[in-house]
């Protein structure tokens, strides 16, 4: 069921509808048991539920509770409720998930599970609605591109068994954004909001069936001025715009239900972005500074999706399929480091020069790079890199699902084929500039083309699952296959004879049980074959990270408890790491390239508790506990250009890691108000695996982060809400990477209105 | 309809039981993986890593290269350096006294520079352990070239003569690497301008310029004393650092042993290879490249004679054939740094790995390279305006050498590319 749908419903009614918003209200603060509520508005549920269920994977409570691997749904109620624009700070309720923030706003994500190197997401596979979302998912799937989170309807994370359907990228799993659906009657609603930082938010949509037809027109715009006070003045925010549209059109026939839809979406990014970070010296002092070195970072992307579905659903088979093509362009401009002088004695990194800002000629740069001193020698002189980079990624993709019996046995058989292809063209130039009275002048040197080249992939990919009902027992057995032809090519001039085209195919099978000991308990069961694809550029001998993945766990749902607790071993043949400009600024050289880790046992246990209190006078007290206990280690000596590894030992713990992680989401709610408080610990994470690497003993530091946030509901005069991110104001470094401390989110207040109609 | 249905039935009973078929057969096909690939002609140039070699005994080529070349250069170093001050000293006394001889007493000084230098820039091609160690910090404070600040040289001179900097002790060994070192000697002692390089009279150099010439010489004297000493003392540091039981020459000898810095003999062999490739990344495009104009230089990629080395000592090719001189003895494993036959270096390797031809290559390159340079009788910032041509000729007889190192000489000798010249676009 649609949960959008019943938020329209629940808001606009009055008695029943309340009793259903609150329902509601309470399964989102229970993440993964967000449709118990549903099942009670059954009969409510839309004739287009199907398609809907195919949209949003997870689609009821059944299939998530008996579904032999992890998965997780965060509603849309459960989004609401804090009102995130930060993807990081949803993915809190989610158990197995660790993140590297960056920028505060989480405007360039850096997610992973179940201990998956979270640089930019590149190692889950990404979706919306179900299409692959990454720019590039096979050439470049590195999340530079990320949709506004405020204007999906839900978020969906599969890990274990369940990721295989999804693919490339198998080995820790994959995360499902929900568009809104085209309404079954007239709807809509707007939010605005206004917060600190000049943060203000507009979002509105509208929609509507009017016979076969429907639609939906949305747009949402979210800015901020930044938390950060750059030297000299300057902006440090960031401004994007998301528009969508869907037109729907109903073609059942008399015994199935038949849809077609067209879905257009356009987005834009502008945004005050830097990866020069700050000394730890001035980070004690003043967290939120910017150096005037990083005064023309400056993130510029559009994005452009095109999608055509056609959804058949017979009485037990129904078939999706959709045609996609998605069109990403970004430029972004930051200061890369010092001219390099070709001397390895005095050629420094940004990210050497801060963690050492007083050691040896450090200090020359560092006053450099604060504005302090202007540049008067060539080796004072910056480089403004400016990435340049076009993606498109486009495919058919039909999945089926099929419902029959086998030799009297319940069983549901799943397929799906896809026919992808994307590309990533790069044309990075490099500006030489030189700091004078603390501004960033151009020091009279031509542009200079930097990398031009092409990766393009050309991929069949099939799945096929059939999961067998036999006594108490559900079991799964399933295969991914993918079929990469990948091209790479230099398009310097002069370079035409540097290219590599190369074929590879695998085959990733699953198996997975869930056993139903009773009607509260049940136990799980899950083992695939986890693989990540190397990058077209990569030389044929880098091979692809491949892995073993086990998970074992047990499900109890009783009376208002939920309790999941799950095991998990992701045994690692190889582990493969690639060198990004986000990764460590001594990447500038061998950018993207990607390096072997061997074998690597990364294992761990994830537990979400949920339960509800009722203390009276129609009050209510959900509490969610949801912990992740995680550890990791290499298995052999290692040594390593890549710079999070260097010279590895057995037992190294990977890097970006915690080993302890916990969020505790407590409520309290009554008929037309509700107040949530959100607790969330992140435990240190080691920066890098081994020694001899600039970050070689360095930790984030453990942080505690209070969320706030209440919303009182005028029935028909909609509803207000307020929130208070970081009560406490704390502040740590979340990272080092990618050159130097970089600070959380300090506090910040948000006020807003919303009102659906 | 119900003949529909029928065939519908039959329908879905075949579909049901291809599935089921393709099902099996993709479990059964499962695990499976494969691949292939081609590649064009220029790709996967700076791809490293050689797999030859690996049987090869590195320990009499360590142990040759670290007791019998290594070290003694950095022993002759620190002896230049006493040499050095006490030509200082010599000087000095000179200008504060007035001494006719003074002319003497400075070409003196400027001579045991000039040779002080060339021992360095035969050490500067073997930058391992304590030199590259610390992000180069003992090399840096050495020399810091191209990091170098005649401006800085200038308030230092000042600040010494004070005596302290805004109230604390002036102390040389916590000032930047860019006020002291062999580069702020050469300005110290060559530098004809006796006016401050700054862009105004920043920091302590206010009445700099109006003071007398004398008063100015006789202050970048006694500095340049304080800059000897120093260097003295970390060339010091630098010899203690190889020597003795658990000096670095014991550690680089026991590659492969226990308890070693090195997991393999040849983990050792490659620190010094990676330090032999200062002959690619610095010395032909730091040196000559940048000048000419083929790598990112001061003059929007122009010819470009201010960015030589040591251009107020006229040094600089000089300084190039020192460092040829530092890599023919790593390569030949020879003091006299000729393929003499004496002492174990890396062309017995090649050889011993059955790759004489890479040795003969790199050596007819070395010869030619000699001889070219031999030939040139002007310094480099005044060849770079009357005959570019000359330098070009110098830059493509290195490269020769370069290339082999990049390509045969790592793949034939199971050796790992340095990372800056892996990403080298040559």
């Amino acid at each position: 069921m649609n949960i959008s749908k019943n938020t329209g419903v629940s808001l606009r009614k009055t008695a029943i509808a309340q009793h259903v918003s609150k329902a509601l209200l309470l399964a989102a603060l229970l993440p993964g048991y967000a449709i118990s509520a549903d099942d009670k508005d059954e009969d409510k549920k839309p004739k287009k539920d199907g398609y809907n269920e195919k949209l949003q994977i997870i689609g009821h409570n059944k299939q998530l509770r008996t579904e032999a691997g992890s998965a997780t749904l965060i509603s849309e109620m459960a989004l609401e409720k804090f009102e995130y624009d930060d993807i990081n700070r949803i993915l809190a309720i989610v158990p197995g998930v660790n993140i590297r923030e960056e920028d505060g706003y989480g405007l360039r994500p850096n997610i992973g599970f179940r201990g998956a190197t979270p640089e930019r997401s590149k190692k889950i596979s990404l979706m919306e609605d179900g299409i692959l979302i990454a720019p590039a998912p096979y050439s470049a799937p590195a999340a530079y591109y990320f949709p506004l989170v405020s204007r999906m309807t839900s978020v969906e994370v599969f890990k274990g068994p369940a990721a295989i359907k999804y693919g490339p990228n198998t080995v820790s799993g994959a995360l499902n954004m929900t568009t809104r659906g085209v309404p079954e009657a007239f709807e809509g609603g707007l939010d605005f909001a206004l917060g600190g930082d000049g943060y203000n938010k507009q979002h509105v949509f509208m929609g509507d069936s009017i016979g076969d037809f429907g639609y939906l027109i949305e747009g949402l715009h979210v800015q901020a001025d930044g938390f950060k006070v750059l030297d000299g003045g300057g902006d440090t925010g960031f401004d994007k715009n998301d528009l969508m549209a869907k037109f729907r059109y109903n073609l059942d026939g008399s015994d199935y239900s038949q849809l077609v839809e067209l879905k257009l979406s356009y987005g834009d990014e502008v945004s005050d972005e830097t990866y020069l970070g700050l000394s730890d010296a001035d980070f004690a002092a003043t967290p939120f500074r910017r150096y005037a070195a990083s005064q023309q970072g400056l993130m510029d992307w559009t994005h452009k999706q095109y999608q055509f579905t056609h959804h058949i659903q017979f009485s037990d088979i129904n078939v999706l399929t959709r045609v996609y093509h998605n069109d990403f362009e970004r430029s972004w401009r930051k200061v890369n480091g010092f001219v390099a002088q070709g001397n390895p004695a005095t050629d420094r990194s940004l990210a050497d020069i801060l963690a050492a800002p007083d050691q040896g000629i450090n200090t020359i740069y560092y006053q450099i790079l604060t504005g302090e001193q202007d540049s008067q020698k060539s080796y004072e002189n910056l480089v403004l890199g400016t990435n340049a980079r076009e993606y498109f990624s486009q495919g058919v993709q039909s999945d089926m699902q099929w419902d029959f019996e086998l030799a009297g046995l319940d069983s549901v058989f799943e397929a799906g084929v896809r026919y992808h292809k994307d590309q990533i063209k790069r044309n990075h130039t490099q500006d030489t500039v030189k700091m004078t009275a603390g501004k960033l002048t151009n020091a009279g040197f031509a542009t200079k083309s930097a990398t031009h080249n092409q990766e393009s992939s050309d991929v069949w990919a099939v799945y096929a699952q059939n999961t067998l009902n036999w006594h108490k027992f559900s079991i799964t057995t399933g295969v991914r296959g993918e079929f990469i032809d990948a091209e790479y090519r230099n398009l310097k001039s002069g370079s035409e004879n540097d290219w590599l085209e190369k074929s590879s195919h695998i085959w990733l099978p699953s198996l997975s049980t869930f056993y139903q000991m009773s009607d509260s308990l049940g136990f799980l069961f899950g083992i695939h074959e986890g693989h990540v694809p190397t990058s077209p550029q990569q030389h044929p001998s880098i091979q692809a990270e491949k892995s073993v993945n086990y998970e074992l766990g047990l499900r109890y749902a009783k009376e208002g408890t939920n309790i999941d607790l799950i095991g998990f071993f992701n045994d690692y043949s190889n582990l493969k790491e690639s060198c990004t400009f986000s990764a460590s600024s001594s990447c500038a050289n061998t950018v993207d390239q990607e390096y072997d880790g061997g074998e690597v046992d990364i294992y761990g246990i994830e537990a979400t508790f949920g339960y509800t209190f009722e203390i009276g006078n129609g009050l209510e007290v959900p509490v969610t506990v949801v912990y992740t206990h995680t550890q990791s280690e290499f298995k052999q000596e290692l040594e390593s250009d890549f710079p999070l590894w260097g010279h590895i030992r057995p037992g190294d713990e990977v890097p970006y890691l915690p080993d302890n992680q916990l969020t505790l989401t407590l409520g309290l709610v009554s008929q037309d108000w509700q107040l949530s408080l959100l607790t969330r610990y992140v435990g240190e994470m080691a920066e890098a695996a081994g020694e001899g690497v600039t970050l070689s003993g360095v930790s984030s530091e453990a942080y505690t982060v209070v969320d706030l946030s209440a919303s009182y509901d005028f029935a028909d005069m909609g509803s207000v809400y307020f929130k208070l991110d970081n009560v406490f104001d704390t502040v740590e470094v979340v990272s080092h990477r990618p050159y130097g401390a970089r600070p959380s989110k300090p506090q910040q207040l948000v006020a807003g209105y919303k009102y659906r109609f | 309809m119900n003949s529909n249905t029928k065939s519908t039935g039959r329908s879905i009973g075949l579909f049901k039981q291809s599935m089921i078929a393709i099902v099996v057969l993709a479990v059964v096909q499962g695990c499976g993986e494969g691949g292939s690939s081609s590649v064009g002609t220029d790709y996967g140039q700076a791809a490293d890593s050689g797999s030859g070699g690996v049987d090869y005994d590195h320990t009499q080529l360590l142990a040759n290269l670290a007791d019998n070349i290594i070290l003694p250069t950095y022993q002759s170093f620190q002896t230049n350096t006493v040499a050095q001050t006490v030509s200082l000293n010599a000087y000095c006394d000179a200008l504060a006294a007035g001494d006719a001889d003074l002319p003497t007493q400075q070409q003196s000084a400027q001579n045991h520079w000039k040779t002080l230098s060339a021992v360095w820039q035969q050490a500067e091609m073997m930058q391992i352990g304590p030199l590259s160690a610390n992000q180069h910090a003992l090399r840096n404070t050495i020399y810091s070239w191209p990091v170098v600040s005649a401006c800085g040289v200038d308030q230092d001179v000042v600040y010494f003569q004070q005596g302290n900097i805004n109230g604390t002790q002036y102390q040389i060994s916590q000032r930047t690497d860019t006020r002291r070192g062999i580069d702020a000697l050469e300005h110290l002692l060559f530098s004809q301008n006796l006016n401050h390089s700054c862009n105004g009279n920043v920091g302590p150099l206010g009445d700099w310029n109006i003071r007398t010439d004398m008063e100015r010489m006789i202050a970048r004297c006694d500095f340049a004393i304080v800059v000897a000493d120093d260097i003295n003392q970390n060339a010091t540091t630098l010899v203690n650092a190889w020597s003795g039981d658990s000096g670095y020459a014991a550690k680089l000898k026991s590659a492969g042993e226990n308890g070693s810095d090195f997991e393999t003999s040849l983990q050792g062999v490659n620190a010094i290879s990676d330090a032999m490739f200062y002959l690619d990344s610095v010395t032909k495009d730091g040196k000559l490249g940048k000048p000419l104009g083929k790598k990112d230089n001061s003059c929007a990629n122009a010819v470009c004679p201010s960015d030589v080395e040591s251009a107020l000592s006229a040094q600089s090719v000089e300084h190039i054939v020192a460092n040829v001189v530092g890599f023919s003895k790593l390569f030949y494993g020879s003091q006299s740094g000729l393929a003499d036959g004496e002492g174990v270096g890396f062309d017995d390797y090649l050889i011993a790995v059955g790759d004489e031809q890479t040795a003969l290559r790199i050596t007819q390159g070395l010869l030619e390279m000699q001889q070219l340079a031999d030939q040139l009788q002007m310094p480099l910032a005044e060849l770079l305006v009357t005959d570019a041509a000359q330098v070009e000729a110098l830059y493509a007889r290195i490269k020769v050498v370069t290339d082999e190192m990049k390509t045969s000489f790592i793949t034939s000798l199971a050796l790992d590319l340095p990372q800056t010249s892996a990403g080298d676009n040559d």
